[in-house]
């Protein structure tokens, strides 16, 4: 619900049928030189099939693959994958016809508000093909549709770096923009051009005979033949024609001496023969894609259509069967095109009619999508409006609101305009594209419809009335969101609060909605005890109406806001509540265990069960595997991994894992608490690279005198963290103060907003530098106010983070009198193996300001003597500076000695 | 000379004459049924790419494209 929404990538569904390939025509001439060809060329790179339309194509091919040993991966195209994304969805999915993971990583890392470029995905959807033991076909059929410069660069690649065991197959009307020449050189290419496609004498032969059962002499032959040069569709159709006659002669005469344009003369002739029942319905159901018995019956009134299509099936007419238990047929394109051509000058029949009864049988058979297609063709704008209104929040939820804008766009904008619902939902697509100032325009038209002071001019209409009733509540809900989104957290509030007080008892999703947005804005505004409260009040409510699903996607945004709070109890409570509800449940979740999982990896990591958290994430990973998950969750798993391996100290993991949480990255309206950015920093630090950092602080322009606001409160934890990481190497005063200044103002104002969590942190942090300072009583004095508050929830890793001075604080409190199992527990984690490797120290010990002078001047090219001259030192003394340097750094040389200095940011 | 990219009027060759119910495929544009067997049909396009949309209805009604002229108009 939360993320579905508001993801702003819409996700392709696929449609299974583009991915059969079609059965074998009943009757068709063998075309064995062709297949031999074809057999021969499975060792090249690329098999091309290029020709204009009927030269039967897609029949050598799919004789040719019925009868091959190896796997065969199909996609049929249409012009809508000429978008990269959804080309390589396709792609991808007919591989998968094959084996079910080739290309999965892939497909996963798709689902990020910024994909990855189709270049980038080549190569592990490569590597995955390579895997393949056996050699694989990849056919795609109809390539001419597909309308894009980028994948015409796409394949390009995948034909330059192709594993041996793939072979490529492309169908289409026209020669594709790929290095053919290049490949026909190689001796890499297998061609079939209308010269090979076209029958030969023989062929003709053999088909208007056998296939055809004409009886018809040599010369009667090669006329045709010649009349149609070999064209496949024009022969069928002269087949045809003539199949009724008596006098074949006569046809041919006529046929051979005309100039008309063979598909319009030979059409025109069939239609003719055709008994009128059999004419009408093959003019009638031309406008339909997909032709099966009830449909056909529905549009044209007849009650025998099946057997009608079998008939024509029989007879060549130019239907195809598109599945093996015959329940669905096609027209041949070409055929389909001139019938409908026929069908626009028949005075009898109306085209928008039939395209209404067409529509109507669809709406009736639940296929929405084809019903507004019909609609839409039909001409009639209200019809089809109404359609498309009532579907809206189906789509809406499924993600396929980028079809829905599409249908919405085919309207005539007065149409729309008069239609508030399609204005409202208009506007939320809109919103998902990231158009603000159009989505602004038209929420605006629909609050005028709804304004009675507005002066709006035209009749309204509704097609759905449910949705027009909760309209007050769901355009408030899109206000709100449309504010979050432009940063507008007051007025998201004030939306959201309005959207509630319109919400009506059966609209589950407005309440939904307006609750969440309420909660994200108190949350963004650092308002966490509200947050807690309007969330937990919701998960009360959905469990007492009987729909507990309906929050569980909510539980990690709960468990994040209450551990910032400092409930761990509480967020263990409610996480192992709700995965005993799913446990019991026996509704079908669309949300699983996983990231509830994870959230209790982030507890126990909290708690110092570092093993324990480790189990529980990867089982959390497992979980996520076996599921379709929603578009954040690899973002979170890889987050929560990072910080665990940070925990172990196992900084190059965490930072790899990190990378990956990067790719993943989903926008959404739930504020960003934690920047990845932050955390990288975090490493950085703990690996002593305090130049990454440095650079990191810079480019947030983070400085120690900011104001701080809840939302980059962990921004400044981490600036602390790093000037106390410097103040550590070079002792100056300035960073100290800085540090101080900084840790003064994040405790006044965690403990202003009530985060105890945070201020726990930052009273560890004020306890370190107090240390650090020599300030030992001031460092026992913050500790203790930490550990106060930190017990009642048993915060460890917190402490354990830190280190050893950490460990050397806690074992004096321990000796100045503090009694408590507690403190025992804490010091005793710290000798874990996991936890010694934390904090690593980047010096044992700090360089002294001279050390730093020299140091300095070992960064210019100045001699040693040179450089003593400057600082008016001897060269001895000089000397033991640089020695003294060099332990310091752990280095043995002048060079290393700068590179590190470089990396802990000295220079 | 007329500039780049502004509306221009083109003349299509195709081989074979159509008949009559063919002409809304080609609606708005003037057929001319040759007696040499070959049809020529003159529109006017907006832009290029409705230029390229008619050569594609033309390429996958299978027929076979002879030329294609651009009439200079003043």
């Amino acid at each position: 619900m939360l993320t579905r929404r508001y993801n702003v990538i819409m996700p392709v569904p696929v449609l299974s049928a583009k991915l059969n390939m079609p059965p074998r025509r009943p009757s068709s001439i063998r075309r064995h030189d062709l297949i031999a060809r074809l057999n021969a060329g499975v060792y090249h790179r690329l098999t091309l099939i290029s020709a204009p339309a009927g030269f039967g194509k897609t029949t050598v091919l799919t004789d040719w693959i019925s009868e091959l040993d190896h796997p065969v991966a199909w996609l049929s195209l249409d012009a809508a994958e000429s978008d990269p994304l959804r080309f390589m969805v396709y792609l991808i999915s007919a591989l998968q016809t094959i084996q079910p993971v080739i290309g999965q990583t892939v497909l996963d890392g798709m689902q990020g508000s910024q994909p990855p470029s189709p270049e980038a995905l080549l190569t592990p959807l490569l590597n995955d093909i390579a895997a393949i033991p056996e050699k694989l076909l990849l056919v795609l059929d109809d390539y001419h549709v597909i309308d894009s410069g980028v994948i015409d660069a796409l394949l390009a690649a995948l034909l330059e770096y192709l594993p041996p065991q793939m072979h490529l197959v492309i169908a289409t009307r026209e020669d594709p923009n790929l290095p053919i020449a290049r490949l026909r050189a190689r001796d890499q290419l297998t061609e079939l051009r209308v010269s090979d496609l076209r029958f030969s004498a023989q062929e003709a032969s053999d088909f208007l005979r056998s296939v055809m059962g004409l009886d018809l002499s040599l010369e009667e032959i090669r006329a045709l033949e010649q009349r149609t040069e070999g064209w496949i569709a024009g022969l069928q159709l002269a087949a045809l024609s003539l199949q009724g006659r008596t006098d074949s002669s006569e046809f041919i005469r006529g046929f051979t001496g005309s100039h008309r344009f063979v598909l319009d003369y030979l059409t025109e002739e069939v239609l003719r023969l055709q008994p009128e029942a059999i004419r009408r319905f093959l003019l009638q159901t031309s406008i339909l894609d997909d032709l099966n018995a009830s449909l056909c019956d529905a549009v044209t009134g007849r009650n025998d259509s099946q057997k009608m299509l079998e008939t024509l099936e029989r007879s060549n007419l130019f239907v195809i069967a598109l599945d093996h238990d015959r329940q669905w047929y096609r027209y041949h394109h070409l055929f389909a095109e001139a019938l409908r051509l026929y069908l626009q000058n028949m005075q009898e029949e109306s085209f928008a009619e039939l395209h209404l009864r067409a529509s109507h049988w669809y709406q009736g058979h639940n296929r929405p999508q084809e019903a507004i297609r019909h609609a839409l063709a039909s001409g009639n704008s209200e019809q089809a409006a109404d359609l498309i209104e009532r579907i809206w929040p189906q789509m809406d939820e499924n993600y396929q609101s980028g079809i829905w804008f599409r249908w919405v766009e085919a309207l005539p904008e007065t149409v729309i305009r008069s239609r508030p619902n399609l204005c409202h939902g208009y506007a939320r697509c809109l919103l998902y594209q990231g158009d603000i100032a159009g989505c602004d325009i038209w929420l605006q038209v629909a609050w005028d419809w709804l304004d009675a002071r507005a002066d709006v001019s035209g009749e309204m209409h509704i097609g759905d009335e449910e949705q027009f009733r909760q309209l007050p509540a769901s355009l408030n809900c899109s206000y709100a969101y449309r504010a979050l989104v432009a940063g507008d957290l007051e007025a998201a509030l004030e939306y959201a609060r309005q959207a509630l007080s319109f919400v009506t008892e059966d609209d589950h999703l407005s309440f939904t909605q307006s609750t969440v947005f309420s909660a994200i804005a108190c949350w963004s505004m650092g308002e966490l005890i509200k947050a807690d409260q309007i969330l937990t009040d919701f998960i009360e409510q959905m469990e007492a109406g009987g729909h507990p699903e309906e929050s569980y996607e909510l539980m990690t945004v709960i468990g994040d806001i209450r551990m910032t709070v400092g409930q761990l109890y509480r967020t263990h409570l409610a996480y192992e509540h709700a995965l005993q509800l799913i446990s019991n449940g026996t509704k079908s979740q669309a949300y699983g265990k996983e990231d509830l999982y994870r959230g209790l990896a982030e507890l126990n990591r909290e708690w110092g069960r570092l093993e324990l958290a480790e189990e529980q994430l990867s089982l959390a990973e497992q979980l996520g595997e076996e599921r379709v998950n929603l578009p954040q969750w690899h973002e979170r798993l890889y987050t929560s991994w990072a910080r665990l391996k940070l925990s172990r100290g196992d900084t190059s993991a965490a930072l790899s894992y990190l990378d990956k949480a990067e790719r993943y990255q989903v926008h959404s309206p739930l504020p960003v608490v934690r920047p990845l950015a932050a955390l990288r920093a975090r490493v950085r630090i703990v690996e002593g690279r305090l130049d990454s950092a440095q650079e990191w602080a810079r480019q947030q322009k983070l400085s120690a005198d900011d104001d701080i606001t809840f939302l980059k409160e962990y921004s400044y934890i981490t600036l602390a963290r790093l000037l106390i990481a410097r103040y550590r190497l070079v002792p100056s005063s300035e960073s100290l103060q800085a540090a101080n200044r900084l840790l003064e103002r994040l405790h006044g104002a965690a403990e202003e907003g009530a985060r105890t969590g945070s201020l726990i942190e930052i009273l560890i942090l004020r306890a370190v530098l107090s240390e650090l300072q020599g300030e030992h009583n001031t460092a026992l004095m913050a500790l203790q106010e930490a550990l106060s508050l930190a017990e009642p929830q048993n915060y460890v890793q917190l402490f354990v983070d830190e280190g050893p001075i950490m460990a050397h604080l806690l074992s004096e409190a321990v000796s100045s009198g503090t009694v408590s199992d507690y403190v025992d527990s804490l010091l005793k984690a710290f000798n874990r193996p996991a936890a010694s490797l934390t904090a690593i120290q980047p010096l044992i010990e700090p360089l002294s300001e001279r050390e730093l002078d020299v140091l300095r001047l070992l960064a210019s090219d100045l001699s040693g003597p040179e450089i003593a001259r400057n600082l008016m030192i001897s060269l001895n003394t000089m000397r033991t500076h640089t020695k003294n340097i060099y332990s310091k750094l752990s280095v043995s040389s002048r060079l290393s000695a700068l590179r590190r200095a470089e990396e802990l940011g000295l220079l | 000379m007329s500039k780049t990219h502004e509306p221009c009027t083109y003349s299509i060759r195709i081989k074979g004459t159509l008949g009559e119910q063919w002409l809304s495929s080609f609606a708005g544009m003037l057929i001319d049924l040759g007696t040499d067997g070959e049809t020529c049909l003159t529109g006017s396009f907006v832009d290029q790419a409705g230029l390229y949309s008619q050569l594609r209805k033309i390429r996958d009604l299978g027929m076979e494209l002879i030329s294609v002229y651009r009439i200079e108009t003043d």
